[in-house]
């Protein structure tokens, strides 16, 4: 095993610096299918958590267990609900969007809206309840109450961000029933570890695992820098 | 302009303010004393718009606030609010003074003077590149007074703006507060427990308690002829003495009580049992062989305890019934003022007061 671990991190080395071009091309769609996710989410989630924080309505604190339970949603279960919205006899099979990557998208972007909206409204619940007392005295419009809110909250806001980024790159449940798996089409790094490791190329699946979590330790990197920069 | 009328305030079930009816003039200090958890925050968040009263009517100058259609928004941005612990937004000071502006779209040209002005305005010229976090309790609390001044506000509230400041930093703030009132001719209604700031700055007074208006009036009135024996207690006239009324001649009445009979100068007949109130520092404490028994308020009594507080002593007696007395401390020094002595209390008919009871 062990041997293989080191057979993988060598292979991975290698599909990097030989710029495999299928390797590349899969890095490439994961990324952007994870980030479209992340933005696509990211756009819906902050809004939609604002206006969870800074109403007051019956039926919050409920809707807030709602959205915390949906953090552990297993991501088949998105898969599945997706599959048979977009399915040819689905309601909107006319979209033509099973085994495309904005499919792909669509499903990661529900599998993450409530982690980014829960740890928006966290993050918003979490500032100095004065801030919005002052900001409503000094005469402050409720989508300028929002917007000076969120930007007290940036770096909560941003780790919210790489957390979601997090999830979307790392899932394979709605990659493999959405995407299917297509090669050159819509097999991203998590559907192609899931192959590899079923057609025994266990070195391979390793490599694509170690490139993946590069990538991953890419994004948080710079989300690091992003709320370092802006803290000084 | 501001009108309270009726207002109540109840949350979960709980009153927090019951019927409140107060009017503030334009260009006064108006202030709302009361001890803590008595309401005054409460009522102010609701004259500043951040709350809506569960009952009752308000008026903003001629504008009812009540009405479901007022424009919040507008009224808010014609007042200003400094809470008893200030907010602090990330950046540095110029953008913590500056946000009022930026909500009503100043342009940055002429916001950095009126910044700079508001900054000079509470003393912290040169101020504003500096981070807000760093800056101590006195300082942020004064950038928060400059934020809400610099939108040259009509009313200004005031939260107990100098809880938990040092003497120097409540200073400063006091002054603003007086510039404020005298040179931007801004109305003001703050809140405090601190009676001396209540005394020196405001032009009026409501004495709040439990939720409720206890009294209103000039400082001299609240202080020194209060309506209730609560409101006695909290402006510290802790001398509460129940009597009757003997008889009344040439504007003093004389309350017999226990074992004594008391002199008290009033301004309109009073019969039967009262209270006579007389502030500690009213009562002049000499050798007990100074007592003349047939004068009105000289009392024999018996020190029962001494204590400092703060440049005078607290002298507490037994004359038959418990008197406390504030001395200075050269009358402690040379009457030797230890328990067990006698000594003679004496307190000027003017200096008491009489409170009526039901």
């Amino acid at each position: 095993m062990v041997n293989e671990i080191v057979q993988g991190f060598i292979q991975a080395v290698d599909l990097i610096v030989s710029l495999d071009p299928e390797v590349i091309e899969i890095t490439i769609r994961t990324l952007v299918i994870s980030l479209s996710s992340t933005l696509l989410g990211t756009a819906i989630a902050i809004p939609v958590g604002g206006i969870i924080s800074l109403n007051e309505f019956r039926g919050k604190r409920a809707l807030m267990y709602l959205v915390q339970t949906l953090y552990s949603v297993p991501t088949v279960i998105i898969g599945l609900l997706l599959f048979l919205l977009i399915s040819s006899s689905g309601p909107f099979g006319s979209l033509k969007l099973l085994f495309t990557s904005t499919g792909m998208v669509i499903g990661q972007t529900m599998l993450i809206l409530p982690i980014l909206i829960g740890l928006t409204i966290a993050a918003l619940e979490g500032l100095d309840r004065g801030l919005r007392d002052t900001l409503v005295s000094l005469g402050a419009t409720w989508s300028q109450q929002l917007i000076a809110l969120l930007r007290e909250a940036r770096f909560a806001l941003l780790a919210a961000v790489a957390v979601g980024f997090g999830r979307a790159i790392s899932e394979v449940g709605v990659a493999i029933m959405i995407g299917g798996n297509i090669r050159g089409f819509t097999r991203v790094l998590t559907t192609a570890i899931s192959l590899e490791t079923s057609m025994g190329n266990i070195s391979l699946s390793l490599a694509l695992g170690i490139i993946l979590l590069v990538l991953a330790l890419v994004v948080n990197f710079g989300v690091n820098l992003l709320q370092g920069g802006g803290r000084r | 302009m501001i009108r309270c009328e009726e207002i109540g305030w109840e949350i979960e079930g709980k009153t927090v303010l019951d019927n409140i009816s107060i009017e503030v003039a334009p260009g006064e200090v108006f202030g709302l004393i009361g001890p803590s958890g008595s309401g005054k925050s409460s009522l102010i968040r609701i004259m500043d718009l951040l709350v809506a009263p569960t009952s009752g009517r308000l008026w903003i100058d001629s504008t009812e606030v009540s009405a479901g259609s007022t424009d919040l928004v507008a009224l808010r941005r014609r007042m200003g609010m400094v809470f008893q612990r200030p907010a602090v937004f990330s950046g540095d000071v110029y953008r913590n003074v500056s946000i009022g502006l930026g909500l009503r779209g100043e342009r940055p040209h002429s916001a950095r003077q009126l910044v700079e002005d508001a900054l000079e305005m509470v003393g912290l010229t040169g101020f504003g590149p500096r981070r807000a976090s760093t800056l101590s309790g006195g300082e942020l609390q004064r950038v928060a007074i400059a934020r809400a001044l610099v939108t040259r506000p009509t009313v200004l509230f005031l939260d107990e703006p100098t809880a938990n400041l040092d003497p120097l930093s409540t200073q400063v703030i006091e002054d603003v507060v007086r510039r404020a009132q005298t040179d931007l001719g801004t109305t003001i209604v703050m809140a405090t427990h601190n009676l001396d700031q209540g005394q020196r700055l405001c032009d009026r007074l409501a004495v709040m308690a439990t939720g409720r208006l206890m009294q209103t009036g000039t400082p001299l009135e609240v202080f020194y002829r209060p309506r209730t024996r609560q409101v006695a207690r909290f402006v510290g006239a802790e001398n509460l003495v129940d009597g009757t009324v003997e008889r009344q001649d040439r504007g003093v009445a004389f309350v017999r009580t226990t074992g004594n009979v008391l002199a008290v100068a009033v301004h309109e007949p009073v019969f039967g049992t009262v209270t006579v109130a007389i502030r500690p520092e009213e009562i002049v404490l000499s050798h007990d062989d100074s007592c003349r028994t047939d004068s009105p308020n000289h009392l024999h009594g018996r020190v029962t305890a001494v204590e400092s507080d703060g440049p005078l002593v607290r002298v507490s007696l037994d004359c038959g019934f418990p008197l406390v007395a504030l001395v200075r401390r050269l009358t402690y020094l040379s009457l030797s003022l230890e328990p067990g002595l006698q000594v003679c209390a004496v307190f000027d008919p003017n200096g008491a007061h009489l409170i009526a009871r039901t």
